[in-house]
């Protein structure tokens, strides 16, 4: 378990510099297969790029799905073999450019929020409402989406891509659709909830069918249990890595938090995570927009914010980590009897 | 347990705010530009100074250090002493009767000082000292010896504790930093564990208390050592006696005659070990990043520096023992 800082590329010095003065050693890079095609020497050269800064490539994140481009793909359409040949050699160039993982979603309407909230001293996190979304959101394809028809799509996928993944030793993984909500603009959110991704772990029994693990938009999953979910899929290694983000509550409405003021007990998260034998990195995801902050080359949050968080992920790994040798956390309890005895 | 923050200056709404979207719960101000009114602060400028910070809906906690030349004959024995030591009193019943209930200081003359920097690492800055690097010249015109500086510090507890028990204000004292004998023809006291007992023992009273700036300690001769006289033993020993008041929770190398400051989780001490010490002796005070390394792109006040640690910080604090700082989990 390792802190890892997301990037936009290509990264100037500034980010590459900071991540290494505080040795955030993991670099996840936004990117990968698309109508944007980048060869087997550009992902070499970011690699090699990366490296020179003694950091890791340790993975690339995005996605074709909300490119119409890949509309065939999603919905099983006529260009569907052609698209997915093209995809799959994108893959291969990924993996034999040395790329460990690769992170991408099933959401052809990408992700979504819907107001702005006031957090914590006036700081702003994203904010969410299916109703308010909906009741604006035109349908995006002029019809309502088959969700089976998604799924029989996704299997295809799946079948098609895993064994290319073993081939090159490079881990796939799917981001859950964020909001968790049923669908959006008539699309199916076809990976909402805790049975979507048992469903999607057993299409290939294959450590390189996986999941993006983004924690926030799990801890977002109406009448789920985040815990469960960490346990139950990081015992079966379909972990690739984590957006280890927090939030207020679960769709259908609720906005994002500084990393320590969400609903969800991260220290909690985290022991579970170890305790289920996890050892992929943490990256801090979307931060809370803080006054005068400087802007950051990657998502949502700025330079402060962004280093606050990553601070808050260096010290709870330290933490859970150190914590098995004293057999857990201080017993406060304990301690507050000895004070007043 | 609690997160606090520090700031070199009086009340400035972009670092109050900053404070208040880090959750900051006590705000220190070191050295703040009250002005000095025959030789001591007044009540009115202190409440002045308070409600800047209340106005951000932050608490101020600590007033740490009053202007050097407002109590350095106090320190040193100056021609100025008895002066001195009235109008500091003074000064803490004018804290006490604005509602600022912790001041501290550095018992020392001249302040705190560096011999440069080093790299730490891809170009990232942290201070340095080595004393062979150091040169400074006498900064008093009159001899004191190591007794007289003791007299000194003795009768400054002696008359400012019950006034401070009186006013409600918990004195705090900062160990020298560097921690090294004399400096500038001042014979330092503050500076190993044996001193820090002498120096409580002289009034037995949690408002003779500790400002323990555990990047100082952590610099003492022999505090990276297996020997008694740890970093660990010292928090240990002085938490148990609930004479700590907050913790400048920073990080170093070595310790003197020659170290350098590090990022938080980088140096010789094992800040989880140090953050359990404080937890299982029931310390309630809390913990501020201090001095943070300089880094690139960062701003004059080291905004990115300061979050990243702040960010370190709080979630020792919340894994250590299990629970939220806001009450959250």
């Amino acid at each position: 378990m390792e802190p890892m800082v997301a990037i936009f590329w290509p990264a100037g010095e500034e980010v590459l510099q900071t991540a290494a003065q505080y040795g955030i050693k993991n670099v996840l890079v936004y990117g990968g297969p698309g109508s944007q095609h980048m060869t087997y020497q550009d992902y070499v050269a970011m690699r090699m790029k990366i490296e020179s800064y003694d950091l890791k490539l340790a993975a690339i994140e995005g996605g074709f799905a909300p490119q119409l481009d890949y509309h065939d793909v999603m919905f099983g359409g006529p260009k569907q073999d052609e698209l997915i040949e093209d995809l799959l050699n994108q893959v291969r160039d990924m993996g034999r450019a040395g790329i460990p993982i690769y992170g991408y979603n099933w959401m052809p309407n990408s992700w979504g929020r819907a107001q702005s909230s006031m957090v914590r001293g006036g700081a702003l996190g994203t904010g969410y409402d299916y109703d308010w979304e909906n009741s604006r959101r035109p349908s995006t394809f002029g019809k309502d989406m088959d969700e089976d028809t998604m799924w029989d799509a996704l299997e295809y996928w799946i079948k098609a891509v895993t064994p290319v993944a073993e081939e090159v030793g490079m881990r796939c993984g799917i981001h859950p659709d964020d909001p968790p909500v049923p669908q959006r603009g008539g699309v199916p959110s076809i990976f909402r909830n805790f049975a979507a991704y048992k469903r999607l772990v057993e299409i290939v029994d294959s450590d390189y069918n996986a999941i993006e693990f983004c924690q926030g938009t799990f801890s977002e999953m109406p009448g789920e249990d985040i815990y469960e979910m960490i346990d139950y899929f990081g015992k079966r290694n379909k972990i690739l890595y984590v957006h280890f983000r927090n939030v207020s509550g679960k769709a259908p409405a609720f906005n994002e938090e500084f990393i320590n003021t969400g609903y969800v007990n991260m220290k909690k998260a985290m022991r579970t995570y170890r305790d289920a034998g996890f050892a992929g990195n943490f990256i801090d995801d979307h931060c809370p927009l803080m006054v005068n902050d400087d802007d950051f080359p990657g998502n949502l949050g700025g330079y402060r914010s962004r280093l606050f968080a990553q601070g808050y992920i260096a010290g709870v790994i330290e933490s859970v980590k150190k914590e098995v040798e004293y057999g857990g956390p201080v017993d406060m309890s304990a301690v507050r009897k000895r004070a007043s005895s | 347990m609690r997160i606090g923050m520090g700031l070199n200056s009086s009340a400035n709404r972009e670092a109050l705010r900053f404070m208040a979207q880090l959750g900051i719960q006590d705000v220190v101000l070191n050295t703040p530009p009250v002005p000095i009114k025959n030789g001591k602060w007044e009540l009115g400028d202190l409440v002045g100074l308070k409600s800047g910070v209340e106005s951000w809906g932050l608490k101020l906690t600590a007033i740490e250090n009053t202007q050097i030349d407002m109590r350095h004959h106090l320190i040193s024995s100056g021609p100025r002493f008895d002066e001195q030591l009235e109008n500091m009193i003074e000064t803490i019943k004018a804290i006490g009767n604005a509602g600022i209930p912790m001041y501290t200081m550095s018992w020392r003359y001249p302040r705190y000082y560096r011999t440069g920097h080093v790299d730490i690492g891809w170009g990232a800055l942290g201070t340095a000292y080595d004393a062979e690097a150091e040169n400074w010249p006498s900064v008093i015109d009159w001899e004191i010896s190591l007794d007289r500086a003791w007299e000194c510090l003795e009768t400054w507890v002696k008359e400012a504790i019950p006034v401070a028990e009186k006013y409600g204000v918990r004195l705090g004292l900062h160990p020298v930093d560097p921690p090294m004998p004399e400096i500038g023809g001042v014979p330092s006291l503050l500076i190993n564990f044996e001193n820090y007992k002498r120096m409580i023992d002289i009034v037995d009273s949690p408002y003779n208390s500790i400002l323990l700036c555990q990047g100082s300690f952590s610099q003492f001769a022999g505090a990276d050592q297996d020997n008694g006289e740890s970093i660990y033993d010292m928090i240990e020993y002085f938490v148990k006696r609930e004479r700590v008041l907050y913790v400048h929770f920073r990080n170093v190398s070595g310790t003197v005659p020659k170290f350098h400051e590090t990022f938080v989780n980088t140096g010789h001490v094992d800040m989880y070990k140090a953050m359990r010490i404080y937890a299982e002796n029931g310390f309630d005070g809390f913990f501020m990043d201090d001095h943070v390394p300089m880094t690139i792109g960062d701003s004059d006040w080291s905004h990115r520096s300061k979050a990243y640690a702040n960010g370190y910080i709080q979630s020792l604090i919340e894994t250590v023992t299990d629970t939220s700082l806001y009450g959250l989990h």
